[in-house]
């Protein structure tokens, strides 16, 4: 097994919206960042890879098993947009209602991450702040012994420092080789940190997968007073102003532009803002 | 299955507490009316506490943690049933006490009205069964409406309306059985019979109730594995 996440053709329709021929795959040990607009289909896709919804047609495959195959969940953890645990419970209570269903929990490893990440075991869950949910999340997910981490925003809502520790906290489960995360998120600057690839996702369907490095260096942001028809045509995303233009550009067709035209490496929001601002446009 | 039993009576926490709600209901309606209605009552308000587990799962939307774990939803669904029917048999012992230990107390006499209710073998046997019916009747209603709608809506489509349909419908038919001669007749016969016969109607009873409940799973097998979330 290579990969930790093959998905080939997933289709599902919805009034109005629909997954069309969804294609990728994670290899493992990989973090790959799940981007795209609000609406594109990143969380359909997680739905889909975790049976929460019934595709319309195409194939998944996690950690080399076909979906369905319900074994393969107790190598996932899965966190939302937060973990969703009962309000009443505390750090305890949640242990002693998962833990009969993963095999490998290790109790001494939750107890040491409730108490590196400062969750105070009694404490009831609605209690939390926002941050130290998401931290009980991942230790619940980190203490089943998880090879898959699938991630829907887990950082959105979230202040810098808490986020920056949730960052810190996902780096250090990807130390072994043998962990995947996929995180789907629209802060990309979190991804910037952490993520090896990129699948970018639009309209229900994908535009990029690859490599972080190569997705950012295979584009420029391109800045100046007038762009020639010529040049026009490799535009992304274009925006004109009284003072100029502003485009996302492959860098192979940066030459020929004009002599006062401004040109600096594309961030991954960038890509993502001008590929959408294109679509919008076309 | 046991562990998502364990997990759901986990999810159940703060409702728990309203379980004893049920049988201070019954013994209050046995006061005012008659020792025979505590079983039902009881039965019937386990029948209710089992639910909660569907009212715990959609607030704290559980499903998106269910869904998650290593379990079919198959595995879920009869988590669910399973619940539902422990409670209920715990209802049906606890009541079982409750109306001998009140029938002894009020010793023919409520608040209300005197009564001739003894609580033989065979009447007893004759109330949990009929208890486990009606059980198994809100079963087909309600709980395929749970797994389909959640527990907001099915409370109304699948449970309310049920139930208090059902009881209007039962005042509404006693009502036209005592002006119409024939029906009265037939009523009377079959009633004769019922309780000329209590171990065999009992036996009809509960197999009534066990072809409804195998429906009801049947049912919400089938819509659970098209939902989604």
């Amino acid at each position: 097994m290579h990969n930790a996440i093959e998905i080939k053709n997933l289709c599902k329709q919805y009034p109005g919206f629909a997954l069309n021929k969804v294609s990728f795959s994670v290899p493992i040990g990989m973090c790959c960042g799940f981007v795209g607009p609000n609406g594109a289909g990143k969380t359909t896709t997680l739905k889909a890879m975790l049976g929460m919804i019934n595709k319309s047609g195409g194939e998944i495959s996690l950690l080399g098993m076909p979906e369905g195959n319900i074994s393969v969940k107790e190598n996932i953890g899965v966190m939302f947009d937060q973990p969703y645990y009962q309000e009443e419970w505390n750090p305890l209570d949640i242990e002693k209602g998962l833990q009969p269903f993963y095999g490998r929990w290790d109790s001494n490893l939750y107890r040491k991450y409730l108490s590196k990440f400062g969750l105070d075991p009694k404490k009831k869950f609605m209690e939390f702040s926002r941050g130290m949910k998401m931290k009980l999340g991942l230790a619940v997910n980190l203490s089943h012994g998880a090879k898959l981490l699938l991630l829907d925003e887990p950082t959105g809502g979230l202040d810098p420092v808490a986020r920056d520790e949730i960052l810190d906290i996902l780096r250090e489960y990807l130390v072994s080789d043998e962990r995947t995360i996929l995180f789907s998120t629209h802060i990309t600057s979190d991804l910037e940190r952490i993520a090896d690839m990129i699948v970018y996702i639009s309209g229900g369907a994908v535009s990029f997968s690859g490599d972080k490095d190569e997705l950012v260096s295979r584009y420029c942001v391109v800045r100046g007073g007038k762009l020639s028809d010529e040049k026009r045509k490799h535009a992304i995303g274009i925006r004109e102003h009284t003072s100029g233009f502003e485009c996302l550009m492959e860098v192979d067709n940066i030459g020929g532009l004009p002599s006062d035209a401004v040109i600096e490496r594309a961030t991954i929001d960038d890509v993502v803002v001008y590929m959408e601002r294109r679509s919008r446009n076309a | 299955m046991l562990n998502m039993l364990k997990l759901d009576w986990l999810g159940m926490k703060k409702y728990r507490k309203k379980i004893p709600l049920a049988l201070l209901t019954a013994i209050g309606v046995a006061i005012f009316s008659d020792a025979y209605v505590i079983l039902p009552v009881v039965v019937i308000g386990m029948f209710e506490a089992a639910a909660y587990c569907f009212d715990a799962e959609e607030r704290g939307k559980l499903n998106h943690l269910y869904l998650t774990l290593p379990i079919s939803r198959g595995m879920l669904i009869r988590a669910r049933y399973v619940m539902s029917l422990a409670l209920q048999l715990f209802g049906v012992v606890i009541g079982v006490v409750l109306t001998i230990a009140f029938s002894a107390i009020l010793n023919g006499r409520t608040l209300v009205f005197t009564y001739s209710f003894t609580p033989t073998v065979q009447l007893m046997a004759f109330l949990v069964c009929t208890s486990l019916f009606y059980g198994a009747f809100l079963s087909l209603t309600i709980h395929p409406t749970l797994f389909w709608k959640g527990y907001a809506k099915a409370k109304i489509l699948g449970y309310a309306l049920p139930m208090y349909g059902s009881i209007i419908l039962f005042v509404v038919f006693v009502s036209v059985t005592a002006r119409v001669e024939a029906m009265n007749n037939f009523m009377q016969n079959a009633l004769q019979w019922v309780f000329g016969n209590t171990l065999l109607s009992s036996l009809i009873i509960l197999g009534g109730a066990a072809l409804l409940l195998a429906c009801s799973y049947a049912l919400s097998q089938k819509v659970y594995a098209k939902r989604e979330f």
